[in-house]
């Protein structure tokens, strides 16, 4: 997750936490089956009062599983045919984070990567549409817009890493 | 006779040092102002520098929960550690003091003395996009005076654009805190080479650019009518990501009775490809009428061994310029920071004079930033 910073500059919250998997629907138009899940309890910023502040403060990790996990689900994608699914394209999908569930809407790239898939997507997200407070402190905060940005291999029959 | 007067020179130089921590591009922060009120770093540190200082420097800091619903910043990381209460309002303030011991060999001779390096009082208010800024201390140029080196005001937008105008240092390349780098004393980026000018600014997330006219140096327009000139500087900084940034840097120099036109251009670049490790390098040319261009390199490669310990080795080489010769340098240092805003710094420079045998100098600091 890219946080640009209301001072300039941003800086990268990472988990390497994710998994789920999904399946393409019979049809290009439908949407995927399954859906990804994204441990927040393990976000790091890389110094430890920003990964208070992050999981504490504004996404509240602690208040619950709806809290402590983001899920990404009904993914739909577009210019990237089910049966070859790999290129460049976009894609639509529902985001519950924060207990909050909205549509979402993204870039994304398949490439092929030994027996599976690597896939690259990136999608933004505004902090307030899921009532997340707007992170400040002693004068530096996180712009109202992030951007989430999500890299794992996708194995047929397996669970994705 | 070169090598002699190099060694008078490294004596002088070595009488203050500023603060600045490019060093925390390893804890993704690019910019200055994230822990400085100046845009140009160094100087009064923000809430937010005081709060890292605490939490993320010192060794006895705190690591406590955060209270959410009390923003005011902890005791540890206030003015005087929080004597005051909250009696100053508005006001932000800081106290910087540097005893410090120094000694340097060269060929058989050897001077040690003690100095304190820096007395100053710095405030700061802030409000609505706007900023007052002004120093008062003791100065070393080279006999102890007091004034202010640093008195400006500043706005920016919430868009971004900002302007500021008073006496304050240019921003140029990458502003280490030591400011015998040869990027710094060799490229006219000394301790009291502020400027009375004007400077606009665009700060964006991913760059930042600020450019500045002057009517001249600040201590020419108070003391030396004849070292009066114009001067103008242009700073580029473009975030590559959240730890690798690219800065860009001119500086032009107008001749004055005394000194002829003179300028410089340059290139930084600053990685973090650890939490605990930043590498800088910046290389410049320079040039003047009178005695040709030189290259200026610098490198400094800052590690967090523990918490509250970083250990920093810098390179650094300026070529041939008229009368000075080739220098070259090696600078290792040591920080180690027990309380927040109590810095404990020993740093060793090998200077390499062409043609001539090498200067040792080591300088023992306490630096107290109340």
């Amino acid at each position: 997750m890219q946080c640009p910073l209301t001072i300039g500059g941003s800086f990268e919250a990472r988990t390497k936490l994710l998994s789920g998997s999904v399946m393409p629907g019979p049809t290009p138009a439908d949407p995927w089956a399954g859906q990804f899940i994204v441990d927040l309890t393990a976000l790091d910023t890389g110094i430890s009062l920003r990964n208070q502040h992050l999981r504490d403060n504004y996404l509240e990790v602690g208040k619950g599983p709806d809290f402590a996990r983001a899920v990404l689900s009904d993914v739909r994608l577009s210019g990237i045919a089910g049966a070859e699914p790999v290129g460049k394209g976009t894609f639509t999908a529902r985001l519950r984070l924060h207990g909050a569930e909205r549509a979402v809407t993204g870039q994304a790239e398949l490439r092929r990567s030994g027996s599976g898939i690597r896939v690259r997507a990136s999608f933004p997200v505004v902090l307030e549409e899921f009532g997340i407070a707007k992170p400040r402190y002693l004068g530096v905060g996180v712009k109202e817009q992030v951007t989430v940005q999500v890299t794992f291999e996708a194995s047929s029959g397996e669970n994705a890493r | 006779m070169r090598s002699v007067v190099a060694f008078a020179a490294v004596l002088v130089l070595f009488a203050s040092l500023a603060g600045a921590e490019p060093a925390f591009l390893s804890k993704q922060y690019t910019r200055c102002t994230s822990c400085h009120i100046s845009p140009a770093g160094g100087g009064l540190l923000s809430s937010y520098g005081r709060s890292l200082s605490s939490r993320e420097l010192s060794t006895t800091g705190n690591r406590g929960t955060v209270d959410p619903d009390n923003p005011a910043p902890e005791p540890e990381a206030q003015f005087l550690w929080g004597a005051l209460g909250d009696k100053l309002g508005p006001l932000q303030l800081g106290a910087e003091l540097r005893p410090s011991r120094v000694r340097s060999s060269f060929a058989g001779f050897t001077d040690s003395r003690n100095i304190l390096m820096n007395a100053d009082i710095i405030a700061a208010v802030q409000k609505n996009g706007w900023t007052f800024y002004g120093e008062a201390g003791r100065e070393l140029k080279p006999e102890p005076t007091f004034g202010s080196y640093e008195h400006w005001a500043a706005y920016e937008s919430t868009s971004g654009l900002g302007f500021r105008a008073g006496r304050f240092f240019p921003a140029y390349g990458v502003h280490l805190a030591d400011h015998t780098s040869y990027n710094r004393v060799g490229l006219g980026f000394d301790k009291y080479d502020q400027v009375y000018g004007f400077e606009v600014s665009r700060n964006t997330s991913r760059s930042l650019v600020q450019v500045m006219v002057s009517p001249g140096l600040a201590e020419s327009i108070i003391d030396d009518e004849r070292a009066r000139s114009f001067n103008a500087s242009g700073r580029w900084q473009l975030d590559l990501g959240p730890a690798m940034t690219v800065v860009g840097s001119g500086l032009f120099r107008a001749e004055s009775d005394i000194a002829p036109k003179e300028g410089s251009a340059g290139l930084a670049f600053g990685f973090a490809p650890t939490s605990k490790l930043t590498i800088w390098s910046q290389g410049d040319v320079r040039g003047d009428d009178l005695n040709g261009a030189s290259f200026v390199f610098v490198n400094e490669t800052a590690f967090e061994a523990v918490r509250g310990l970083w250990l920093k080795v810098s390179p650094q080489i300026r070529t041939e310029s008229g009368p000075q010769p080739q220098i070259v340098r090696l600078a290792l240092s040591a920080t180690l920071l027990p309380r927040t805003h109590v810095n404990v710094n020993t740093t060793y420079y090998r200077d390499k004079p062409s043609g001539s045998t090498p200067i040792h100098t080591v300088l023992l600091q306490l630096h107290l930033y109340l």
